[in-house]
């Protein structure tokens, strides 16, 4: 089991990789308002056939004919359903995939989300030649309006100009850089 | 909203980077480079392949250890013991490491990164890298 939804991105973005996507979006929203946590993973890669999407929950079927996917989506529609909420996998071959997992936002077997930022440092810095766009929107009783946070990949290589994520202090700055816009986005701009 | 941190100070590393020769050197010689290769799939995943990658990064980047590039791999068949960690040293068969937690990642940098020398915890099989 993954002891954070960020890590669950994680293992379903790397499925985007091996899918060949050239664009891998993610979003995270958190709509505290109606009790609701949403995520959704959406590529360009070559796409799930019809036959596959069929069984892609159940990890005995998959596991045997399609390694690529095995156990990280049936976890994934476990924790979902645990949690009063659902998974559902919409592909076409040749286009895409995009997954969305919906959850009760106060349920109290929803995993927390955890350190999104160290996901997207592991995604964008192993695969450079992929643009990854991500959003996180937070909508609380609290805030006046619902906070947003948005970055893409295209937005630090242009910055960069062919200096590497991995960069020393380059990296840390990008990490530290996503924390506090998170942090920040989660408190409804009012800072930690 | 204000930005707690601005893109523009991120222009000002990326100048700073640019002026550093190392890193010229660094993209030249990129065979001569040690390989660290996590392997990132779902059982490595659940086992903190994700913790063990960015602790290599920011442990080198703290040493300023500019021998060796860390990337990742897929599952190599090992779930049994992740988190797995691939090192191949140039022109020497790769080594694959198991059960990899925080101490071993900084026993594998100070013994293997810098020094070269193996160190326990290698899974005895005949090991073949696999590419992705």
């Amino acid at each position: 089991m993954m002891k954070e939804l960020a890590l669950h991105v994680l293992d379903i973005a790397e499925n985007s990789v091996r899918g060949e996507a050239s664009h891998i979006g993610i979003t995270i929203t958190e709509d505290r308002r109606n009790n609701r946590f949403a995520m959704e993973i959406d590529d360009d890669g070559k796409g799930i056939s019809p036959e596959i999407l069929n069984t892609i929950k159940d990890p005995f079927t998959t596991t045997r004919t399609m390694r690529k996917v095995g156990l990280g989506i049936p976890f994934l529609d476990d924790t979902c359903r645990l949690c009063n909420g659902h998974l559902d996998l919409k592909s076409t071959v040749g286009l895409g995939t995009r997954l969305s997992a919906e959850m009760e936002y106060d349920h109290i077997d929803r995993p927390p989300l955890g350190d999104m930022a160290a996901t997207l440092m592991v995604l964008m810095s192993s695969h450079p030649d992929i643009a990854f766009t991500y959003r996180h929107i937070v909508d609380d009783v609290e805030f006046s309006e619902p906070s947003e946070f948005e970055i893409s990949s295209g937005d630090l290589e242009d910055i960069l100009d062919g200096v590497p994520l991995t960069t020393p202090k380059v990296y840390k700055w990008v990490k530290t850089y996503l924390e506090e816009n998170i942090r920040q986005c989660e408190t409804g701009g009012t800072g930690a | 909203m204000a930005k707690i941190k601005s893109l523009e100070e991120l222009k000002k590393l990326r100048e700073q980077a640019q002026n550093n020769v190392s890193l010229r050197v660094k993209g030249d010689n990129i065979e001569k480079m040690i390989q660290i290769r996590v392997a990132m799939a779902t059982c490595g995943i659940a086992a903190g392949a994700r913790e063990v990658m960015t602790e290599f990064i920011e442990e080198m980047d703290r040493q300023n250890i500019e021998n060796a590039v860390v990337t990742q791999t897929g599952c190599m068949g090992y779930c049994y013991a992740e988190p797995t960690v691939e090192i191949t040293i140039p022109g020497q068969e790769p080594v694959v490491y198991g059960n990899v937690d925080m101490d071993k990642v900084h026993e594998i940098i100070e013994k293997t990164i810098k020094n070269g020398e193996l160190v326990d915890g290698i899974i005895p099989v005949t090991h073949k890298t696999i590419e992705e």
